[in-house]
């Protein structure tokens, strides 16, 4: 049996760790690389590159775009040797191209005052234009010479010449000669329309004046002036264009002394302050006689109700329920009486549109399908009369409220049976109304819907199975029926005992604990029966138990031994008698876990010098009794010989065992007589 | 003592020191939350509370919005890919992360027009080191809300056929998509700017696609904003989402096909049967032994 069971165990062993370790290896493609270990490539044609697709931005006059581009250069990988002149050219770059949409800008301009014959315009524009030409001059050298160092770091007079990095250095340096081209063509052009407006005769002049100079919008203000040349010299039915922050407002005509005069309505765009301007341009006949005269600038102060809308919201706003928005118009000042018209947005959608007061509070509703998270509001008044636009937002967190379950369920559960479960449901706002609720315990399982106020109460009926005993979780699935409520899941857990697997698992117990003990009992006897008599041996020499005065065993073997009367059975015969005749003078007894070399150890004491050929014997038994040796004549006679030495070296007290036998059965004298004899 | 016994003895000490290794000694495979070394994802799983789970049938129950992470490196079967779309349409959140994977074919059961590359993207200026990690910086408006300004990729791939609405992050114009996987920029290969995030509506639920699972391993989650834009990407918006890396669909080592099975064993010695089974051969073994002790 321990045989098997280490077979088993051994088996068992190898089965799982073979399980354990049968896998397929599957091996995708190298999914990443250690960032710490990966080695450092920087790619100098990939720079002149972004460098060459950001002076074509530049040649575009994109400078918004330029900026953009050039801003994301510290998450290039560039050598920390190239920092400084990578850092130079983009800032050289950003300012370059911001100058040249400016210069543009200005040449626009300048093309329109020449146009108009605005020479002092053209002057002062002009003027201001170059210094702009010669400041990006000034930066164009510096992204220059920030390529050439990055190319000498790069040693790119090596590299030979149609090589891809050589190619994109000298795309750079290219794309910078054409911007130098264009500023020089900007200066040209500057030039031009200088001497252009200089060539011009006829300077005029214009007067402006404003009453009153502070005004609130929509409120009308006048104007008058005189418009001159050569001196003191009116200029009769002429137009005069009156500029408001630059633009054409108006138009009105001089009369025959060159004075003008007239009202604006001063609009509404709610600025604090607006420049106001005469300006005379030749028009038809005037054209190559007058030079354009612009007066000195008149600034207005505007009026205006300028409000700031503060804007509270709740904490947390639920899909599908109202939420509160409190606002306040706040004008900094005592406020004008009336209402305002507002307009709510969530998240750029209009979904209401109100007239309030000065303070208001108005309920929104929101969208069941609103999603979880932050959402804009966007309060917006739109301006009336003197009272400015203003607009107002605020964050909303728009969340659903997590479910509260109040259960009441037993601590353990019998099975067959059921389980009572109560219980309510309810939220921080409010009860879960019919709420739909699974309810699942292992196998077993109920659907129910809570009552209006949220309780419920439910059985659920559990049958049997194999669990004995032991915990399962009560899972409970709660799902609302209002968008404004999240579904939830809870578990509890809950101590089963299966009463009848446990009622059969003691009778099982109680069945093993009376009958195992005797059926292993009479297995055990059996299995070392079974081991100690091999096949081949008809007889095993039993020891004489050390209770029994009686030779019953020793008889029953001699009966064998007539019967059977072979080789082995006379050796064992032999040593049975000496066994007995041992255990006569020793008292002692071969023990059950005793081998035959064990007692023979043992009894050496008592046997004195003649122990030697009581092992001998022992021996020869063991070799019949535990091989396949078959024995022969000389075996058997080898045998009674030395049995009869032991009794001759063990002294007077020695007795002649076939008297013991002759009382049990005298036919045996013979046989051991004559194998006596022959000895 | 008996050469069987010794034997005997030897295997059940080998046997048990390999349990204990198995169960101690740490994971060194890609993706694995078991992993602390480089490419594990210990710290995204601590960080972001996620769950490992080897099947599936682990996801949460209709109605329960929770987040699963897949890293579709093994091939789904059309029962998972079923679970799956069931589980995203009950308004769950799918963060597909592919780059050479399989995430493909769950796209295509979901019925998304939207493709994972599966060829590298290499970007050669932007980039931390070399091409292969490349960094990110144009984002769809409301990530820079969140604070987040560049990402860093590593042996990233791209997305294909995406309006630009769904798209989250792009590319620089330096990057390109290798199509011939030379390392080279060649004639006729997609120049950047390159999708690489996306974000799908997909009936209740959501579906994400990063074409980078890398960003979430522990050398690469805390580098740059990659957890500020994973955090951004799931869009948990301050709720407590249960967050559920499907872990079954990544290629593994037998180190850790022993440590799954480890713990199914453990799992299912720890049922009452088991114990139960247990209790008894002890019993029968012991009082077998006794019995024949006398």
């Amino acid at each position: 049996m321990t045989g098997n069971l280490k077979k088993w165990i051994v088996g068992a062993i190898t089965g799982m760790t073979v399980f354990a370790a049968l896998s397929t290896v599957v091996s995708a493609a190298e999914p990443h690389e250690d960032p710490e270990k990966a080695a450092l490539v920087f790619s100098g044609i990939a720079l002149f590159r972004y460098y060459s697709d950001s002076l074509d931005l530049v040649l575009q006059k994109n400078p918004d775009e330029v900026a953009v581009k050039l801003e994301k250069t510290p998450f290039a990988n560039i050598p920390d040797s190239l920092k400084d002149e990578t850092e130079d050219f983009a800032l050289s770059v950003t300012d370059i191209s911001r100058l040249i949409a400016l210069i543009d800008e200005n040449l626009n301009r300048l093309n329109m005052l020449v146009q108009q014959f605005r020479i002092e315009e053209v002057t002062e524009l002009a003027s201001a234009t170059t210094d702009n030409i010669s400041l990006a001059n000034k930066q164009l050298k510096v992204m220059e010479q920030a390529i050439v160092d990055i190319g000498e770091d790069m040693e790119i007079s090596t590299v030979p010449e149609q090589s891809d990095l050589q190619l994109s250095y000298d795309e750079v340096l290219e794309k910078i000669g054409l911007i130098r081209e264009m500023l020089v063509m900007y200066q040209e052009l500057v030039d031009s329309a200088v001497i252009a407006a200089e060539g011009l005769l006829g300077p005029t002049d214009i007067t402006l004046e404003v009453k009153p100079k502070v005004a609130f919008v929509g409120d009308n203000i006048q104007f008058e002036g005189i418009l001159t040349f050569s001196g003191n010299q009116p200029l009769a039915g002429r137009e005069v264009d009156i500029l408001l922050n630059g633009s054409r407002y108006v138009t009105v005509q001089t009369d025959t002394q060159g004075y003008y005069r007239g009202s604006l309505q001063v609009p509404y765009l709610y600025i604090p302050e607006m420049k106001i301007q005469a300006l005379y341009y030749p028009r038809d006949e005037d054209i190559g006689r007058y030079i354009a005269s612009l007066s000195p600038v008149i600034k207005l102060e505007v009026l205006f109700y300028e409000a700031e809308l503060e804007l509270t919201v709740e904490d947390k706003a639920y899909p599908g329920l109202e939420t509160t928005i409190t606002g306040r118009f706040d004008y900094g000042q005592p406020s004008p009486a009336g209402e305002r018209n507002i307009e709510i947005y969530v998240d750029d959608i209009l979904i209401e549109e109100a007239a309030v007061q000065d303070e208001f509070t108005l309920k929104i509703k929101l969208d069941p399908s609103t999603d979880t998270g932050k959402h804009v509001i966007t309060v917006s008044s739109a301006a009336t009369g003197r009272y400015s636009p203003v607009v107002s937002s605020v964050i909303l967190n728009v969340t659903r409220a997590i479910p509260v379950l109040d259960l009441d369920v037993p601590g353990f559960v019998l099975i067959p049976g059921s389980i009572e479960i109560q219980g309510r449901i309810y939220s921080g706002i409010g009860t879960l109304g019919e709420t739909s609720i699974e309810m699942e315990l292992g196998n077993s399982g109920v659907q129910l819907v809570s009552s209006e106020d949220g309780t419920f109460n439910t059985d659920i009926d559990i049958g049997t199975r194999w669990i004995v005993i032991g915990s399962q979780d009560l899972v409970i699935h709660v799902f609302p029926g209002e968008p404004w409520h999240a579904p939830l899941t809870a578990s509890r857990n809950i101590l089963v005992v299966n009463m009848l697997n446990l009622g059969i698992i003691a009778v099982i117990i109680i069945i093993c604990g009376i009958f195992l003990p005797g059926l292993l009992r009479g297995r055990v006897r059996g299995y070392t029966r079974k081991r100690a008599i091999p096949e081949t041996v008809p007889a095993q020499p039993e020891p004489e138990p050390v209770y029994s005065e009686r030779i019953t065993a020793i008889s029953e073997i001699k009966r064998a031994d007539e019967t059977t009367g072979t080789i082995l059975s006379r050796i064992f015969y032999w040593y049975r008698l000496l066994v007995r005749f041992i255990q006569e003078r020793t008292r002692a007894l071969i023990r059950p876990q005793q081998t035959l070399r064990e007692f023979a150890v043992e009894s050496s004491h008592a046997l004195g010098p003649a122990a030697r050929y009581f092992t001998e014997l022992t021996r020869i038994g063991e070799r019949l009794l535990y091989s396949q040796y078959e024995p022969t004549q000389e075996d058997a006679e080898k045998t009674e010989n030395l049995y009869h030495r032991i009794l001759e070296e063990s002294g007077p007290e020695s007795t002649e065992p076939q008297s013991a036998v002759e009382t049990d059965n005298p036919g045996e004298k013979e046989t051991g007589t004559n194998n006596g004899e022959e000895n | 003592m008996r050469t069987s016994s010794v034997l005997l003895t030897v295997i059940v000490l080998v046997f048990a020191v390999s349990l204990v290794c198995v169960w101690f000694y740490p994971s060194v495979q890609d993706f694995m939350a078991s992993n602390i070394m480089w490419n594990g994802i210990r710290k995204f799983s601590n960080e972001f509370a996620a769950d490992n789970i080897e099947s599936l049938d682990d996801l949460p129950g209709p109605l329960e919005e929770g987040i699963l992470v897949a890293i579709p490196y093994l091939e789904y079967s059309d029962e998972e890919l079923s679970r799956m779309k069931q589980f995203v349409s009950d308004g769950g959140t799918l963060l597909l992360m592919d780059d050479y994977g399989h995430g493909n074919r769950v796209l295509e059961y979901l019925g998304i027009s939207a493709r994972f590359t599966n060829k590298p993207l290499l970007d050669p200026l932007f980039c931390y080191k070399n091409q292969a990690m490349p960094r990110v910086t144009d984002f769809a408006s409301g990530v820079k809300d969140n604070n987040i300004d560049v990402i860093m990729l590593n042996h990233a791939s791209t997305l294909t056929n995406i309006t630009e609405s769904e798209v989250i992050a792009w590319s620089s114009t330096s990057s390109f998509l290798d199509l011939n996987e030379n390392e080279k920029q060649d004639p006729g290969e997609p120049e950047g700017p390159l999708a690489i995030a996306a974000e799908f509506r997909f009936e209740k639920g959501r579906l994400v696609l990063l074409s980078d699972p890398s960003v979430a391993i522990n050398t690469m989650v805390g580098r740059d904003d990659n957890y500020a834009f994973i955090d951004y990407l799931m869009n948990r918006e301050g709720e407590q989402k249960e967050i559920r890396v499907d872990s079954s669909h990544l290629t593994k080592a037998p180190l850790d096909v022993s440590k799954t099975r480890l713990l199914d064993t453990r799992d299912v010695l720890a049922s009452p049967y088991a114990l139960l089974g247990i209790n008894a051969l002890i019993f029968v073994v012991v009082s077998g032994y006794l019995l024949r002790r006398g």
